[in-house]
C-alpha cells in the first residue's frame, strides 16, 4: 500500500475540507479553477515532507508526515472577519489532536493532526490571503 | 549564624562541562541540517531569495537582497552553497550556544512571502520552504 499512502492522506484530508465548507468554493490542486471576483474561495495544496522508519529492524513501519496547507482567499476591502471565520472553522476542524480517518477498501486509516496554524494574511489584489499550515502524520507499512 | 558548605567533587564538574559540550554540539548540528534544508527547498533564479537567509542569536541585522535587476537562470547549486555558506558564518559568530534560548530563522528578502506562499504570483504556487522546515524540524 506505500505507494498508495499519500494518495489515501490527501483523500482523507481534502474530504474532511470538504465536509467542513460546505457550500465554499475550493480550488483543488491542478484542477481548472477561475475564482469569481467578490466571492471567498479557498485553496488547499498536499505538501508531504519526511518519510522515515517508526521502528527498529526490517520491514519497519514508516512514518509519514507533512503539511497540507489551506489558502484563504477572501475579497478584499471586505474587512478580515470573512477569512477570520473562515480560518476558524477550519482550524477547528483540523484542531491538534484530531483525527482524520478514511475507509479504503476493508482497511481504515486514520490521519492524525499535529498541530493547525493560522498565519498573518496579506492582500494579494484583489484578495486578501491568509494561509493555514496544518501538520498532519500516518504510521502505515 | 548557621552556614552550610557543600563540596562539589571537580570530576562532577567535568561532567557537567561535558553535556553542556554535547548539547551545544547537538544544537550546532541540528541548525546546520535545518540551514541545509532551507536552502534546497529554496527555488534559485536570480539567488536572491536563497543568499537571504540568516540565523539571528539576540541583536543583529538580518540578510535581505531584493531580485529586482539582478541576472536570472543563476547557477542554482552554487547560490545554495553560498545561502548554506551564510547560514553557516552565522554560526560560527555565535560561538557558544550555551545560555541562548532562541535562534532565529529568517529570510528578509522582499519577495520571502510571495516564495512562501505564492502570494502575488498569478502562475506559480509557493514553496511553503519554511512550512515544511517546521514540519520536519518542529
Amino acid at each position: 500500500m506505500a505507494n498508495n499512502i499519500y494518495n489515501t492522506i490527501r483523500a482523507a484530508l481534502e474530504t474532511r475540507l470538504t465536509n467542513t465548507l460546505a457550500g465554499t468554493d475550493i480550488a483543488y490542486e491542478n484542477v481548472a479553477f477561475s475564482p469569481t471576483t467578490g466571492t471567498l474561495f479557498v485553496k488547499p495544496t498536499f505538501i508531504p515532507t519526511v518519510t522515515q522508519p517508526a521502528t527498529r529492524g526490517l520491514n519497519p513501519q514508516l512514518l509519514y508526515q507533512g503539511v497540507f496547507n489551506v489558502m484563504v482567499n477572501a475579497p478584499e476591502g471586505s474587512g478580515p472577519s470573512l477569512a477570520d471565520t473562515t480560518c476558524n472553522t477550519i482550524t477547528n476542524a483540523f484542531a491538534a489532536t484530531t483525527d482524520v480517518s478514511i475507509v479504503v477498501g476493508a482497511d481504515t486509516y486514520i490521519v492524525r493532526i499535529r498541530y493547525a496554524e493560522r498565519q498573518q494574511g496579506r492582500i494579494d489584489t484583489p484578495w486578501y490571503s491568509v494561509p493555514i499550515n496544518i501538520g498532519w502524520y500516518i504510521y502505515n507499512t | 549564624m548557621r552556614e552550610t558548605k557543600i563540596g562539589i567533587n571537580a570530576s562532577f564538574n567535568k561532567k557537567i562541562k561535558s553535556v553542556e559540550d554535547k548539547v551545544d554540539m547537538f544544537l550546532k548540528d541540528q541548525l546546520t541540517d535545518i540551514a541545509r534544508t532551507a536552502v534546497d527547498l529554496s527555488p534559485v533564479d536570480t539567488g536572491a531569495y536563497v543568499t537571504s537567509f540568516s540565523y539571528t542569536v539576540g541583536a543583529g541585522r538580518p540578510r535581505g537582497k531584493s531580485s529586482a535587476n539582478k541576472p536570472k537562470y543563476q547557477n542554482k547549486q552554487s547560490k545554495r552553497d553560498e545561502g548554506f555558506s551564510n547560514l553557516m558564518q552565522d554560526l560560527s559568530r555565535a560561538k557558544d550556544l550555551e545560555g541562548v534560548s532562541e535562534v532565529e530563522l529568517r529570510n528578509r528578502s522582499p519577495h520571502a512571502d510571495d516564495v512562501e506562499n505564492g502570494t502575488n504570483w498569478s502562475k506559480t504556487q509557493g514553496y511553503f520552504v519554511f512550512a515544511q522546515i517546521r514540519n520536519m524540524y518542529g
